[in-house]
């Protein structure tokens, strides 16, 4: 009897910290948002790929590093664009069905992702080297918004705008994230000295943000900005390390 | 994904049996889960012979990106280059893709340019510091109206359409690429149209083929699949970019959270793949699966293979999706 009642304990116990997950979130972000019309036209940072001590993973999981703009709407109503670099291990668990299809596992690659209206895709990039840093850049280019690595444009999307804010970004973000609450090591490493700070475009010059807002309080996750925003400043994800 | 993250989270406090019975609990099996569907893999990327060699001049690739891994992403081998005797023109190339293609619905037309001249600031942002030679060209995919994307709200039905469009516009400009290479007609250095849009780029091969099985047979394995997940064919087109990409939509009775939940597990059956040595191999170039219900279309998956790394999906409803979904989205509490 007493057994169980430990038992018992021990579900509620276990359950009640599942609750806190639940409520908690497995991203961890810097944002800057507008409920009106903005002239953001683009984001990018030097983002750098984290070192084999500064990641680890259990599948199926993963992690990413990136910068995306948004329409400023959730859900079906979201349009947005983000460029980084993701790191991923299970086989067919792949975000967004196969983007990782035929590379090795765990992976590590840059990818493009949409988000449609709820419809997401994602696009494989090519492979990752650890340790590189590349200035990950999403921009609106003549009505459009394509992504770019080191200024070289990834033409994936054709036609991928927006009416929502003027046309123009109501929300531009330095993210990272986890796929699933798991045990695991992931540094969004941003910015850096010498590198290219985390930026707004407005058409005709970049220039620093400054007023961000976040990070939120995400499982997990420990953001580091006290060299924010010219030095190097990171989000580090670490479960049972 | 959060039901995993449960049983993370329980496992670590030493329960996982009591998470695995929620699991269960929560996605009530299909009807006949006795059915069993043959594995039918593909041959293991052991078997494949090394990467041929493509001459840049009839076939150019973009450079790979500086810090880019500088590894082809090969998904089935590759056939050897040989150039035809007589050269086709683009124009007939693309007729002749279109006339195979299998769906007339949405692609109309393919019109070509020549490339922006690799010259200025185009070297690095369009050509990754390559010079495609100075006959190469890009290809617009022309649909036939205009595409329902453009609805600030779409309906489900309007996803589906567009993720179709997108999808087909995807096969056709991969497929392209390797026709006007395989003719040795012109390198095609970039494709756009349709939602899709596309670079030659050295990271994804050329003129692979896949080991599809024959149309009959696919057909009655998606019977027998059915059979097992509990669902009905409503419409299979076996289109033919190169080679065989089946587009599926099909309808069940099944509740919608459960069916979501296996879709993972009903594409693994329908395009099996081996994997060997960090490589994957897959039975086709591209695959696309949607379901519906008497409300309608509620979730979609699609991927293409050959001259890109695409692959997407779409649920009706935002919290539930058939696989993990990658960066910013609706915060959902888990159920189960």
């Amino acid at each position: 009897m007493r057994k169980g009642l430990i038992a018992v304990a021990a579900v509620a116990a276990a359950l009640a910290l599942v609750g806190v997950a639940r409520a908690s979130t497995d991203q961890e972000y810097l944002y800057w948002s507008s409920s009106t019309n903005t002239d953001w036209m683009g984001v990018r940072s030097s983002i750098s790929n984290p070192a084999g001590s500064q990641r680890a993973i259990s599948s199926p999981d993963f992690f990413i590093s990136s910068v995306y703009a948004t329409n400023g709407d959730t859900g079906t109503n979201a349009r947005a664009l983000q460029q980084g670099v993701l790191y991923i291990d299970g086989e067919r668990l792949d975000p967004n069905g196969n983007c990782t299809e035929g590379v090795s596992s765990p992976a590590m690659f840059y990818f493009e992702e949409t988000d449609d209206h709820g419809s997401y895709t994602c696009y494989y990039e090519g492979g990752a080297s650890t340790t590189d840093t590349h200035v990950q850049q999403v921009k609106k280019t003549s009505g459009n918004w394509f992504a770019y690595m080191d200024g070289n444009k990834i033409t994936n999307y054709s036609s991928f705008n927006w009416t929502d804010c003027g046309g123009n970004a109501c929300g531009l973000y330095a993210f990272g994230e986890e796929g699933s609450f798991a045990c695991g090591l992931w540094q969004a490493k941003f910015s850096g000295s010498g590198n290219t700070d985390w930026q707004q475009y407005n058409g005709t010059l970049w220039s620093t943000i400054h007023n961000y807002s976040g990070p939120p309080i995400s499982y997990g996750w420990t953001p580091n900005l006290n060299s924010f925003p010219d030095g190097l400043w990171t989000f580090t994800y670490s479960v049972c390390q | 994904v959060k039901l995993l993250s449960c049983c993370a989270l329980a496992a670590l406090a030493g329960l996982a049996a009591a998470c695995g019975a929620g699991v269960s609990s929560s996605y009530p099996t299909a009807g006949a889960l006795s059915v069993r569907v043959p594995p039918q893999r593909p041959p293991s990327p052991t078997t494949w012979s090394h990467y041929p060699h493509f001459p840049q001049q009839l076939c150019w690739e973009s450079p790979f990106l500086k810090g880019e891994v500088r590894a082809v992403r090969r998904l089935a081998p590759s056939d050897a280059f040989s150039p035809h005797r007589h050269r086709i023109s683009p124009e007939t190339v693309a007729h002749r893709l279109l006339a195979r293609f299998g769906d007339q619905r949405y692609i109309r037309s393919i019109r070509f340019s020549p490339a922006p001249p690799a010259v200025g600031r185009r070297v690095h942002v369009l050509y990754a510091g390559g010079h495609p030679p100075r006959d190469s060209l890009v290809a617009k995919i022309v649909v036939r109206s205009r595409r329902p994307l453009l609805s600030r709200h779409p309906s489900p039905k309007q996803s589906l359409t567009n993720a179709v469009i997108s999808w087909e516009a995807t096969l056709v400009g991969g497929a392209l690429r390797d026709d006007l290479c395989s003719t040795g007609t012109a390198p095609l250095v970039a494709w756009h149209g349709a939602g899709a849009a596309g670079l030659s780029e050295r990271v994804f091969a050329l003129d692979q083929r896949f080991p599809n099985p024959s149309r009959a047979a696919f057909r009655r394995r998606v019977s027998l699949i059915g059979r097992r997940y509990g669902f009905h064919v409503v419409s299979m087109r076996l289109l033919q970019p190169r080679q065989i990409a089946p587009l599926l939509i099909v309808g069940t009775s099944r509740p919608r959270k459960a069916f979501v939940h296996d879709i993972p597990a009903i594409m693994n059956l329908l395009d099996p793949t081996s994997s060997a040595n960090d490589q994957t191999a897959n039975t086709f170039e591209g695959l696309f699966f949607a379901v519906e219900n008497t409300d309608g279309p509620f979730a979609e998956v699609q991927y293409a293979l050959r001259g890109s790394g695409e692959s997407g999906e779409w649920s009706s409803d935002p919290c539930d999706y058939p696989y993990m979904v990658v960066g910013p989205r609706q915060k959902c509490r888990a159920s189960g």
